[in-house]
């Protein structure tokens, strides 16, 4: 049936206003009075739609053109389906996929609470909402459901703001339950760095094994001291104690126990009635003792700190010439390789010597010898930044290298001049005397020594002026006896070894292959590949990689380049240059405190 | 570090929701979902919509769905005397607030609007509209605004007009009804180079249809201004003018003209007239003037300097050519002004200077039949009356004579004078006793007597005085107060106090307002303040500056030419009569006196 409105109407009974040009005379305007071309664009959108949506919720609160009603855990509310529709993915589908021809229908809802809806519907007529804490978690979910995005995404922001260390825990767990990626990363990120705090609160006291593990196995961990992280394993542990025993062993694997205080480790960790009663858990409490004996010699990644300690492994560099017969370097620097940064040590003193050898011995660095036939020895203090000079060598040398085995300093070989040295002394810091031990099979001068599994390895060097050694000596201190080993690939003279895990790897000696040794299997293999050819190039572990620094070329000049080789992925690559280009210069990794900088 | 505590409550506020949703109902729209009514337009269209929609976006649609009609529930709506092109933009509009807006559709898309009550679009089409004014359609744009209340477009409309009046077609003006061309002329905004030409505005209208709008004749002739129609004009046209001759309101108007070009219309006293205030198109300017004074080192100065306070700016006028001296009395005589008398110190003057507005120059005139000082002038009746404790005289600028007039009843030393209902007051104490005292000359009957006003303000001196709309006003010297004496009613009131003293300032009437200017402030410095007092609102207020701070200055208010403040592009009104210039300008309603030290 058609109506007809306008004019004929009864005016009174719709309330409209009585329209002026009903009652005025409308004078006619001429059309070619008006340009055509003119053309305007008038926008009120977005104060249109304001006022489109704060009259929608007149009309939902005077339930006029309501056609839906939703109720919820017994609760009706009046809605309108185009509303709901043009918001909601969620309604949309709901309401045009329904076949109904009822005018007013009745939906339940399920799974969501009354209050939460009320809050989703005040958004949907208003765009405004109060997120409060009783109330985000519903809310969240509901906006899930019903796929409001602005609104999810307020929720989860406001849970951002309300991280503290007793809930971020439970909001991380949320967070991951619902896949809020940006949420789970800053609930991990903030638990990371109050962890101190963290662990103090029963949501701790909660966590799965795994969840615990991906918090004490990082790196990023925020604590004062290690001792933090082995107290909070500690009460998880006893939190459940019959069920949680069994988990003592794995979770004390990613403690750094050789870097706790060794009064702590005694007076608590020992005595520890757990820790006593679990055998499976005395391998760790060796390697601490260990490492409290013979400090940098012994490697694993537990003895790696966290930087939230304020420590952390650098690599010093101390002295070594910018080329064959140059200038002669007083430079003692250490470099971070994680934060890319170079510092100034205390300076190298007696620095007109050169081709010394150097070593760390614990957290201390000692050089010795030096051209021309200097029995002179210097160890530096990491705590006190200063030099000390200490015992002699009972024969001066140069061109000898040094390396640490079982808490003692052995040196070997060398050139004294004339000839070529096989001798070998052994330096013991508590009583501060060198003393000669067994010599080597055949004197070098040049060679590449390093320390593993318990024994001492010379590799290569020189015996004269002419030729290079391929023999790989190894000294065992218990029989006081030298054995020769599998001999290296080519023979080579001015390289350079470190060992990682139970491996000796071998750079220099104008050779671009970085060989690897295995002494349990005696058996070499050639692994990576340097970018040019360099000779007394400095060799150090730093964070679990190997790091190569300078050298000197083939054509006598000495380069600044680093190059980092990363043994678990045998990818070796570039990082970022020495402060000057250097050569024959000692390397060694140390743990430094952050806080405190030395400046000559 | 210690952080904030994080609040329990976030109040969300979503900027973007309400054009989300909007968005979204467009969409549902689009894919005629949840469609619930079919508005049918005129020619058989047909618009599917949702009923809420409508309803959200217009009272109208509104009213009709929300009602207890069968409209409400009816699922099609026939709307008659709306085109379906405008229906389909308002309903476009309804979904996404856009609408445009073109020379071919502003007009019935503001008549649709309109009638569905969608006011953003009405304003917005009356917004185009106002863009498209010009002198072919301005006319009818504003009959078309006022008939669809668009206040803006109305607005716009009229002040085009105004402002293009001289521009438009005779044809187009004499079309006008009477109501409408009455608001023109009454608005002080219509451009017109000079009065004459609104005087012929009215003329023409009636000759275009003489037998039915003669009747109007007096009314529009009212809304004319002409006592700023130049003299010879008024003689040689208006008065001649046939329609005027036979017309006594006519004639009464044009004596009114007279009488002010003549200063016998003391416009102060009179009260508010709009036909007593120039538009700006014409230029001319009432004025504030000041005369002589002394500075801070207490130097006598004889610059001539004048206030145009539609503008705020100072501009200097002819120096007074002679030695001002002290003790001076000046006053404005129609559109110029006299100074009389003074002192060097020694010897007492006697001489008259004239100032002429219109030429910018002073004349030295008949001297008063006695030379004084510390005396007052006032003008009464087209005539400078110079009133002394011991003679009173009268001079007339015609005859350019003076004549002996009846001394003060009881002689008063240092009176104000002023001119108020046909009479004139002085006031001051009597000689050689601290009695304050006021008397009435009255012309009609060359008589001086006592004003039995009550007990008087408690004055220690003489107060400044002038008149204005029918009240005295007594601003004191040593007093931030001031009195209000209404002689009709015989009755005291006061006005709010001003906002500092004025010591040996200056008062004068300017624009229905009072001006107080410089003299000695209440921390004795010298002070260039002009503040003026508002009757309307009875409020004083800071209006500018002096020049600079000055003291036992005169200072009076006059009609002066300045450049036309027409509007660029305006076209100025030929005038096809009235070439005769020879009249050298108005003669404007003298300004009370007043008194100097």
């Amino acid at each position: 049936m058609v109506l007809i409105l306008g004019r004929r109407l009864n005016r009174e009974d719709l309330g409209v206003r009585d329209s002026p040009a009903t009652k005025r005379k409308v004078f006619e305007m001429d059309p070619k009075s008006l340009t055509g071309h003119e053309y305007f664009d008038f926008s009120s959108g977005s104060s249109h739609a304001e006022n489109i949506l704060q009259i929608f919720n007149e009309f939902r609160d005077s339930r006029l053109f309501t056609d839906v009603i939703i109720c919820v855990e017994g609760k009706e509310f009046p809605c309108h389906r185009a509303v709901l529709s043009a918001c909601s993915s969620y309604f949309r589908a709901m309401f045009c996929n329904d076949h109904r021809e009822s005018r007013e229908m009745l939906v339940e809802i399920n799974g969501i609470l009354a209050e939460a809806m009320e809050c989703f519907l005040q958004y949907v007529y208003t765009g405004k909402v109060k997120i409060t804490t009783e109330n985000v978690q519903y809310l969240f979910e509901t906006s899930s459901l019903f796929q409001i995005s602005v609104l999810r995404d307020a929720c989860a922001k406001f849970l951002e703001e309300q991280l503290d260390p007793c809930n971020c825990l439970g909001i991380q767990r949320f967070a991951d339950t619902h896949s809020l990626k940006t949420l789970f990363t800053k609930c991990k990120t903030f638990a990371l760095q109050t962890f101190e705090d963290v662990s103090q609160h029963e949501e701790f006291l909660e966590l799965d094994k795994d969840e615990l593990i991906d918090y004490i196995c990082s790196d990023e961990l925020v604590i004062g001291k290690e001792e933090m992280v082995f107290e909070a394993v500690m009460r998880w542990v006893y939190r459940a104690v019959d069920l949680r025993r069994p988990l003592l062993h794995e979770l004390l694997t990613h403690v750094r126990l050789p870097l706790l205080h060794p009064n702590y480790f005694v007076q608590t960790v020992e005595v520890d009635q757990l820790i006593q009663n679990s055998p499976e858990c005395y391998q760790l409490l060796h390697e601490a003792r260990r490492y409290h004996i013979l400090g940098n010699e012994m490697m694993s990644p537990r003895t790696r700190p966290r930087r939230s300690t304020g420590y952390s492994e650098v690599i010093v560099v101390v002295g070594g010439c910018e080329r064959v017969g140059g200038f002669n370097l007083p430079y003692t620097e250490c470099y971070d390789p994680v934060t890319g940064e170079w510092k100034s040590l205390a300076k190298l003193p007696e620095f007109t010597k050169s081709e010394y050898a150097v070593c760390a011995l614990r957290n201390d660095i000692l050089v010795s010898g030096g051209r021309i036939n200097s029995r002179d020895v210097w160890i530096y203090n990491s705590q006190l930044n200063i030099w000390i000079r200490v015992a002699s060598l009972n024969k001066g040398r140069w061109r000898h290298k040094m390396a640490v085995l079982l808490g003692k300093v052995y040196v070997v070989g060398g050139y004294d001049g004339q000839n070529r040295l096989s001798s070998v002394e052994c330096y013991d810091s508590f009583s501060n005397r060198w003393t000669e031990v067994a010599p080597l099979k055949e004197a070098v001068s040049s060679p590449a020594v390093t320390s593993c599994i318990g024994k001492l390895f010379v590799i290569g060097g020189g015996p004269d002026d002419n030729t290079c050694s391929d023999k790989v000596q190894s000294y065992d201190p218990e029989t006081n006896s030298w054995l020769l080993r599998a001999a290296i690939p080519i023979a080579k003279r001015c390289i350079t070894a470190v060992s990682l895990n139970n491996l000796i790897y071998v750079a220099g000696g104008l050779t671009k292959a970085v060989y690897c040794y295995d002494p349990v299997e005696d058996y070499w293999m050639h692994v990576q590949n340097t970018f040019s050819r360099q000779e007394n190039c400095g060799m150090s572990v730093c964070n679990g990689k190997i790091y190569i620094l300078g050298g000197r070329r083939e054509n006598g000049e000495a380069t600044d380049t680093i190059l980092c080789y990363d043994p678990a992925t045998s990818i070796i690559t570039g990082v970022a240059a020495m402060p000057r280009p250097v050569s024959y210069h000692g390397c060694v990794t140390i743990h430094r405190y952050n806080e405190k900088c030395f400046k000559l | 570090m210690e952080r904030p505590a994080p609040l329990a409550v976030l109040p969300f506020s979503d900027p973007a929701h309400a054009l989300s949703l909007l968005r979204g109902l467009s969409q549902l729209r689009a894919e005629r979902k949840f469609l619930d009514v079919t508005l049918e337009a005129a020619g058989g269209r047909d618009f599917p919509a949702h009923r809420a929609v409508l309803a959200a976006a217009s009272p109208y649609f509104r009213a009709m769905f929300a009602g207890q009609l069968r409209e409400s529930r009816a699922e099609r709506v026939r709307l008659h005397g709306v085109p379906p092109d405008m229906l389909q933009l308002l309903l476009d509009f309804s979904y996404t607030g856009r609408v445009a807006v073109s020379g071919d559709n502003a007009e019935p898309l503001l008549r649709a609007a309109d009638l569905l009550q969608f006011p953003a679009v009405k304003e917005a089409c009356g917004a185009f509209l106002q863009q498209q004014l010009d002198l072919a359609n301005c006319l009818d744009m504003q009959d078309f605004a006022e008939a669809f209340s668009c206040s803006g477009l109305a607005s716009a409309a009229q002040r085009f007009i105004l402002r293009h009046v001289g521009e438009l077609g005779a044809e187009q003006l004499e079309r006008l009804p009477l109501a409408r061309l009455l608001r023109y002329l009454r608005d002080d905004g219509l451009c017109v180079p000079k009065e004459e030409a609104a005087y012929q505005l009215a003329l023409r209208w009636v000759r275009a249809d003489p037998p039915r709008r003669a009747p109007h004749w007096p009314q529009l002739l009212e809304a004319v201004r002409l006592p700023f129609v130049r003299r010879f004009y008024l003689l040689a046209h208006v008065e001649a003018e046939p329609l005027v001759a036979r017309c006594p309101p006519c004639l009464r108007l044009l004596r009114e003209a007279r009488d002010f070009q003549a200063a016998r219309y003391d416009r102060h006293d009179r009260g508010p007239c709009p036909r007593m205030r120039p538009r700006p198109s014409t230029g001319l300017a009432e004025i504030l003037v000041l005369v002589g004074g002394c500075d801070q080192d207490c130097d006598e100065l004889v610059t001539v300097d004048c206030y145009n306070p539609q503008t705020g700016q100072w501009r200097y006028l002819a120096e007074f050519p002679d030695h001002l001296g002290g003790g001076y009395s000046i006053v404005a005589l129609g559109n110029d002004i006299y100074v009389t008398g003074g002192s060097d110190g020694s010897r007492l003057y006697d001489c008259v200077w004239r100032y002429n507005s219109s030429v910018n120059e002073w004349t030295e005139v008949a001297p008063m039949l006695k030379a004084r000082e510390y005396h007052s002038s006032s003008v009464l009746d087209g005539l400078l009356y110079v009133v002394a404790a011991d003679s009173t005289e009268r001079y007339d600028h015609a005859t350019d004579s003076w004549e002996a007039l009846q001394p003060m009843t009881y002689p008063m030393d240092n009176c104000s004078t002023t001119a108020c209902r046909g009479r004139l007051y002085a006031i001051g104490s009597l000689a050689g006793k601290e009695t304050m005292v006021i008397q009435c000359y009255d012309p009609d009957t060359d008589l001086w007597s006592l004003v039995n006003c009550g007990q008087l303000p408690p004055w220690s001196f003489a107060p400044k005085t002038v008149t204005l709309n029918g009240l005295m006003y007594f601003v004191r010297d040593d007093s931030a107060e001031v009195d209000v004496y209404n002689p009709t009613k015989d009755e005291w009131d006061k006005i709010p106090s001003m906002n500092q003293v004025h010591v040996g300032g200056s008062l004068a009437v300017l624009g229905g307002k009072l001006y107080v200017s410089g003299g000695y402030d209440n921390t004795f410095e010298l002070s260039d303040v002009v503040e003026a007092y508002d009757p309307e609102t009875r409020a004083w207020s800071v209006v500018g500056r002096l020049p600079e701070p000055t003291f036992w200055h005169g200072s009076v208010s006059i009609f002066r030419q300045f450049m036309p403040q027409t509007p660029a592009g305006g076209r100025g009104f030929e005038l096809n009569s009235g070439s005769n210039d020879v009249d050298a300008g108005y003669h404007r309603l003298p300004q009370n006196p007043e008194e100097l030290h």
